[in-house]
């Protein structure tokens, strides 16, 4: 099932430079999409339209069997939840308690149930501990973390990650890719999609969509993607470790295959 | 031109509730021109000890000796060669383009050299020659920085604190938040410095960054200096007992070595150059 | 940023930290001007402050609040209670006094004298007070009993969610900035900025170059927070449930009773200098209390049907 399907979408904010030309693709339910491209290559924009923050200029994004304008936006917003990149300027409340709230009490739930909610999604991003810390006693994992929490608790069907970790040191990006890998477990159902420049994250998706200059470059799973090395690198990604290893030892005349785990491709090395 | 930290302690809001010893008898010294890479998780106090070297902060107790001038409890009131040590010590903080706010690109690179009162027409002199040390052509003079790309004002940044022409440049995290290729040509540039002949202290959580570029690692954990090598001999150990991760390229060249592979470890900086290193240990 | 004491909110599980932020600052403001009743006689003065001041010394040890951190807050205070004093004792009191003493042909009478302890009791009793307020009650807190206060102003479409959501926001975001005011400063000091000495025009030009980054950065951050916020479903049109319900326990009436007594007493011992009553004065007082009631039991009841 195609939960968000995009069709020639093009934006333009000053009306003059298309940021996003002519970008088509589906979302289906239940699966983890990437999308990728360099800064500037337009992929936060697609994310505020995806989030109805922005209306499509020409094109036209339906979200949830709706069209995604002004009109719907609160509908769609009500599937979905997005966690930005500047881990300070989303965090609403004064504590992480009130934080995950700020979405509760917007979504009218019963003061009574606050709490529980509350406490059960602090649990599952690990942050029960710090309920009632406040956002300068936190690392940016930890207040990403808290985003995620606050978003999960409104139960979205939809959670998009807009460069959520390029902000992050080691640590904190370690940290939401393992709440990804849990969030992915423990509800299948959840779709997700992921605005990253790190190709290494991307990895872990199942299907990978390349921007490059506003335009869909190519589009496929990890493996296929994989197939346009030289693009990527033309776009100035950076391919994951493995596959520069490969790809280079390759061209010294080895012919090794990337799909090998790193020990075996060294044995072979070795030999 | 040596920087030398003497047992140097700094404490955070001494005699309070929130009293908070962020650097414990840090020792160590950094030879001029050399490419010093300073690590350690977020909060071991790299930020607090890159404050001392340019008089922003001031030892609780201890000394940094940059040159001549010795930064010490003492020596606090010296203003006028603090202004020196300044200049001398160039600073570039963490999203550094957040320090941008004149109208051109032009003026405020010149804005440092005229604090030191360097004449404006002598100060864009300046500025043209610097913008061209960080990689940007004259077609920038005259464009306002909030017109420029993230990666492009992070360059202007830089280039407003080279303006002072400093010896030593000390860098915080300069590429967080650039994709692969900024970060690549960014980092690219500080080499290019380092060549020319300037010492370059960067703190960075990027163990690549570490391996491919320093000289030497200065490893930082809970407020102390926990070890300080080479990159080669800090990750020939194993460096999760600093909370650090292993290189990939690391983990390769270990592979290797247990599998019989004698690489030189020496020659080894990059990805591309352990590539060259296996194709010519197994072509013999 | 750690050296502010006055202001804050100190953890702690009080009697006074639990009492609800709304009756809190009404019984500040009731305190405050019993603190600031004139009486006809030094005595009266001094028997009333002395037993106000007793009744703050209470509070302030019930609260735990140190009187170090008391003291601490009054610090900037000694230099104008000083001069203050000197003030006081060199202006001649109208009306006659004893003179206490003698400089020389120059005399202090004790009226000046009483003048400046009275002006100075005041002082140290409003900042107390307030000090009070602000160490036993999250901010927070306090924008919410705000919200309440003004809700009966939204008849005349005052926005007072819309007020009582940007303090809060505002306050969530001051040690934020202060961070990152403290980061340009040294980053605009590393470029030779000197903040601190300098001609005027230089220190101007050291003001804008601290200035514009933080209202640029202020900016993008206040889009950021406004996207992140609308994509959390927040529109202050909409209907929206508490997390936080502040709530009136029976502490608190005695509390508000209590308060509203001393203010009561105080203002007839003002008045009457402990004649009796007159009946002029007994029916202003009784309606103007039963004003204070009733507004707020009122408000309560509009506050429940726009929250519930």
């Amino acid at each position: 099932m195609n939960l968000i399907e995009v069709k020639n979408l093009s934006y333009s904010y000053d009306g003059k430079i298309n940021v996003l030309d002519d970008v088509s693709f589906v979302v289906e339910a239940g699966k983890y999409i990437s999308i990728i491209g360099h800064n500037g290559s337009g992929k936060s924009t697609i994310a505020k339209l995806l989030t109805c923050l922005l209306e499509p200029k020409s094109g036209s994004i339906v979200a949830f069997g709706l069209k995604a304008n002004r009109k719907n936006a609160r509908e769609i917003r009500s599937h979905t939840g997005i966690v930005f990149q500047n881990p300070d300027n989303q965090f609403i409340g004064s504590t992480v308690r009130d934080d995950i709230a700020f979405g509760l009490e917007n979504r009218q739930v019963k003061h009574e149930d606050m709490e529980g909610i509350i406490q059960e999604f602090a649990s599952k991003v690990n942050m029960s501990e710090y309920l009632d810390k406040e956002p300068e006693n936190l690392s940016g994992g930890q207040k990403q973390r808290v985003a995620i929490a606050g978003i999960l608790a409104m139960k979205p069907d939809v959670v998009i990650f807009d460069e959520a970790t390029s902000m992050l040191d080691p640590k904190g990006r370690n940290e939401i890719h393992e709440t990804i890998k849990f969030m992915r477990k423990e509800n299948p159902n959840l779709t997700l999609i992921s605005i990253t420049h790190d190709l290494e994250e991307a990895f872990a998706s199942d299907h990978i969509i390349v921007l490059n200059k506003g335009k869909v470059s190519f589009e496929g799973s990890p493996k296929e993607v994989l197939q346009h090395r030289k693009e990527l690198e033309e776009i100035g990604l950076d391919l994951p470790f493995k596959e520069k290893l490969v790809s280079l030892l390759n061209e010294k005349g080895f012919s090794l295959s990337s799909d090998e785990s790193l020990e075996r491709i060294v044995g072979k090395i070795c030999q | 031109m040596s920087i030398k930290f003497n047992q140097v302690y700094y404490t955070y809001s001494p005699k309070t509730p929130f009293e908070n010893e962020a650097l414990k008898n840090i020792n160590f010294e950094i030879k001029e021109g050399s490419f010093t890479c300073l690590v350690g998780h977020t909060g071991c106090g790299k930020s607090t000890l890159i404050q001392h070297l340019n008089g922003l902060l001031v030892p609780s107790s201890g000394e940094v000796v940059v040159d001549d001038y010795v930064n010490t409890k003492k020596n606090r009131k010296m203003r006028r060669k603090l202004r020196d040590l300044r200049k001398k010590v160039g600073l570039v903080f963490q999203f550094s383009e957040n320090q941008l706010f004149e109208e051109t690109v032009e003026d405020d690179i010149a804005f440092g050299p005229q604090n030191f009162g360097v004449k404006k027409e002598d100060a864009k002199l300046i500025a043209k020659e610097t913008l061209k040390l960080v990689g940007l052509d004259e077609s920038f003079l005259k464009k306002s920085p909030f017109d420029l790309s993230g990666g492009e004002k992070r360059r202007v940044a830089i280039a407003g604190v080279l303006a002072l022409k400093p010896d030593v440049l000390v860098l915080d995290e300069p590429t967080a938040g650039l994709d692969p290729k900024g970060t690549k040509e960014l980092l690219a540039m500080v080499k290019n410095l380092n060549d020319s002949g300037k010492t370059i202290i960067l703190v960075t959580h990027d163990i690549n960054i570490v391996y491919e570029y320093a000289d030497n690692v200065i490893v930082m954990d809970n407020g102390e200096v926990v070890k300080i090598a080479t990159p080669s001999e800090l990750f020939s150990e194993n460096v999760e007992k600093y909370s650090l991760e292993t290189p990939m390229i690391q983990k390769v060249t270990n592979m290797c070595f247990a599998k019989g592979l004698k690489l030189d470890i020496n020659k080894i900086k990059n990805l591309e150059s352990l590539v060259d290193e296996i194709a010519k240990v197994r072509s013999k | 940023m750690a050296k502010i004491t006055l202001g804050r909110y100190v953890p702690y599980d009080s009697f006074i930290h639990r009492m609800d932020p709304r009756n809190k600052i009404f019984c500040l403001i009731a305190l405050m001007v019993a603190v600031f009743i004139s009486y006809s006689t030094w005595e009266l003065t001094f028997i009333v402050g002395g037993l106000l001041a007793l009744f703050v010394i209470v509070l302030l040890i019930v609260s735990h609040i140190s009187f170090k951190q008391l003291f601490g807050s009054l610090k900037p205070l000694w230099f104008m209670i000083i001069i203050l004093l000197v003030i006081n004792c060199l202006i001649p009191p109208r009306g006659e006094s004893p003179i206490a003493f003698s400089i020389g042909s120059f005399n202090v009478y004790w009226n000046s004298i009483f003048q400046s302890l009275k002006i100075i009791l005041r002082l140290v009793l409003m900042i107390s007070l307030s000090m009070i307020l602000t160490a036993t009650t999250k901010p927070l807190d306090l924008t919410y009993a705000l919200e309440w206060y003004l809700t009966p102003l939204k008849i005349i479409k005052f926005p007072a969610h819309e007020v009582a959501m940007t303090i809060s926001i505002a306050l969530r975001f001051i040690p934020t900035i202060l961070t990152e005011v403290e980061r340009i400063m040294k980053a605009q000091s590393s470029r030779g900025v000197d903040f601190k000495h300098g001609k005027i025009s230089t220190k101007m030009k050291a003001i804008i170059s601290l200035i514009i980054p933080l209202f640029i950065s202020a900016f993008q951050r206040s889009e950021e927070l406004a996207d992140a916020m609308e994509a959390r479903g927040y529109d202050p049109k909409q209907k929206r449930t508490r997390y936080h319900k502040l709530s009136f326990h029976i502490l608190d009436i005695f509390a508000f009773l209590l308060c509203s007594g001393l203010l009561g007493a105080t203002i007839i011992m003002s008045h009457y200098d402990f004649t009796f009553f007159t009946p002029s004065f007994l029916p202003w007082f009784v309606v103007s209390t039963l004003f204070i009631v009733i507004y707020c039991l009122l408000v309560g009841i509009i506050e429940s049907r726009v929250v519930s």
